[in-house]
């Protein structure tokens, strides 16, 4: 379960989210929308540990997040897959380096790191490519190879901030597919997007609009939220979602 | 298993900065050659020439003077208790007129003997010392202390001013020397620090991306930590280099002047043992100039 306590998060005077509440179950794919600047990619930014909040406090699981010292945080996020700009591709590294750099930072074997990454490309269509710069991507690939990285570390949380944006139908179809498979075996999914038509299988929207939520997070889910805590996840769903 | 391979990927990362700008870092490495060039230079000078000074001055000389009665049998008594108690090799008797003949000899003022009515030089003893070291004035003044008691003699004469001036050429040089290396290991920190410290903006795309994927700052860091060991070891190759380049020039030019009246002088090249505990002091000094750059820049950046 992932739990926003009345969170604000100022960047000098001007409040980017202020005193937002929210409540969001295991497994669920959530919407963050609103206009730019409402707030949704400090959300993202919140629950990846890059930002700290100015007040209140975040759960992953049964654990707070807000107030986590530096290590803790390097730790933390090796539990959460990120995509979007914050954390861009390495031009000068091929997309297999790309891919592999989440487990090169635990110190996965050679071997490993081989077939979790050849899993991981193939998985969103880029096997071919392992040898090629990002550069040679178009758009849509590079953003299918930045979902490669976020996932090949296995995380049991997947942020995505703009996903589809500047892609076209083709591309975009795609790459939400791709979230929504992670979702479908069990992965917590959570997109911030201007573009809430493309997704299908969403169990949570959040909207937001000068920093705050503005309805209550509604339940979408046909089965409804799950209670146990993102840190919580078994290997054996891990592995179920994830593959090799 | 896991930590050998976090360092093992940290370590083909940092080698694999060499290729991101080869030149630059090369000139890096240059300048922190020449910072450990110019002392380690001085210094091998230094231990070259410092124990062939003894050699250079000659041992020194001690003249004791006798009361002016005193006898040319007392005084031969003295010589030969000199000789014997202090296991001298070199001890000569100057009588007074062998005294007064060399200042008509060989003083600037050869009138001042002539308007002399009557001989007034007493009997001298010359002792010629061999002590192990120019530098050691100690020991000397130990020994005229003792001789300054010894039946007849009136006074002790030794004159170490040239000496002592010797002494604190070479303290000074030395100290310099010492100085020297402080300042160059201060400026070898800021030059390792700044370096570093480039390094890592340069690469600050790569340095966030890791952070953001759950590098803790000391894997972020150590790269760049074996990097800088790689460019302290490339510099010490070229500053031992330009230190045995340098010293081979010196026994060609000074060396060859100075085995004209020193026949064993050489300047030595630098010897294994001194590089290996050179290069480990100078692996350890340019690490911790890279390491507190990796903890400073490492903060700002994420």
């Amino acid at each position: 379960m992932i739990q926003f306590k009345n969170v604000t998060l100022k960047y000098g005077t001007h409040a980017a989210l202020k005193g937002v509440n929210f409540q969001l179950p295991k497994g669920s794919f959530t919407l963050l929308e609103g206009h730019s600047g409402a707030g949704k990619s400090s959300i993202l930014r919140l629950l990846a540990t890059f930002e700290q909040p100015t007040s209140g406090d975040i759960l992953v699981g049964k654990s707070s997040i807000a107030r986590l010292n530096r290590r803790e945080r390097s730790h933390y996020r090796r539990s959460v897959g990120y995509t979007g700009f914050d954390v861009e591709l390495l031009h000068n590294r091929n997309c297999f380096d790309n891919v592999a750099l989440p487990l090169r930072v635990v110190g996965l074997s050679e071997s490993d790191i081989q077939g979790r990454v050849k899993a991981a490309l193939a998985r969103v269509g880029l096997s071919h490519t392992d040898r090629m710069l990002p550069s040679e991507l178009s758009g849509g690939q590079q953003l299918r190879l930045q979902i490669a990285r976020a996932v090949v570390n296995r995380p049991a949380l997947v942020l995505a901030d703009e996903p589809t944006a500047q892609l076209d139908d083709e591309s975009a179809a795609r790459v939400v597919g791709l979230l929504e498979e992670f979702n479908r075996a069990g992965v917590t999914i959570i997109v911030a997007t201007h573009e809430a038509h493309r997704f299908n299988r969403i169990t949570h929207r959040l909207k937001l609009g000068e920093g705050a939520v503005l309805p209550a997070p509604a339940d979408l889910s046909q089965n409804g939220g799950r209670e146990a805590g993102v840190q919580s996840f078994s290997k054996d769903f891990l592995s179920k979602a994830y593959g090799a | 298993m896991r930590w050998l391979r976090l360092q093992w990927f940290s370590i083909s990362a940092g080698l694999k900065l060499w290729l991101d700008e080869p030149l630059g870092h090369l000139f890096n490495a240059l300048v922190l050659a020449i910072a450990l060039a110019m002392p380690w230079t001085i210094a091998q000078g230094l231990s070259a020439i410092v124990p062939s000074m003894d050699r250079w001055v000659g041992d020194p000389e001690i003249s004791l003077y006798f009361k002016p009665d005193a006898s040319l049998d007392s005084v031969k008594t003295a010589a030969a208790q000199l000789k014997r108690d202090f296991d001298l090799d070199s001890v000569n008797i100057v009588t007074p007129e062998q005294a007064m003949e060399r200042l008509r000899t060989q003083s600037q003022t050869p009138d001042l003997a002539e308007a002399l009515p009557e001989n007034p030089l007493p009997y001298t003893v010359v002792v010629v010392l061999e002590v192990d070291t120019t530098t050691n004035t100690q020991a000397i003044e130990d020994k005229i202390a003792q001789w300054q008691n010894f039946t007849g003699v009136e006074h002790v004469q030794y004159d170490a001013q040239w000496v002592r001036r010797l002494q604190s050429v070479l303290n000074g040089t030395q100290i310099i020397a010492v100085a020297l290396a402080v300042l160059i290991a201060g400026m070898v920190l800021v030059v390792t620090f700044n370096t570093v410290r480039l390094q890592l903006i340069r690469n600050q795309a790569e340095v966030h991306v890791l952070k953001s994927l759950g590098a803790t700052d000391t894997e972020v860091g150590r790269p760049t930590l074996w990097w800088s060991v790689s460019l302290a070891l490339v510099a010490f190759g070229l500053a031992y280099a330009v230190v045995s380049g340098a010293m081979g020039l010196a026994d060609d030019a000074a060396g060859q002047f100075i085995r004209e009246f020193d026949r064993d002088f050489r300047f030595e090249q630098p010897s294994g043992i001194t590089a290996l505990g050179l290069v480990l002091v100078w692996v350890v000094l340019v690490m911790v100039g890279a390491w507190a750059s990796v903890k400073s820049t490492v903060l700002r950046i994420h």
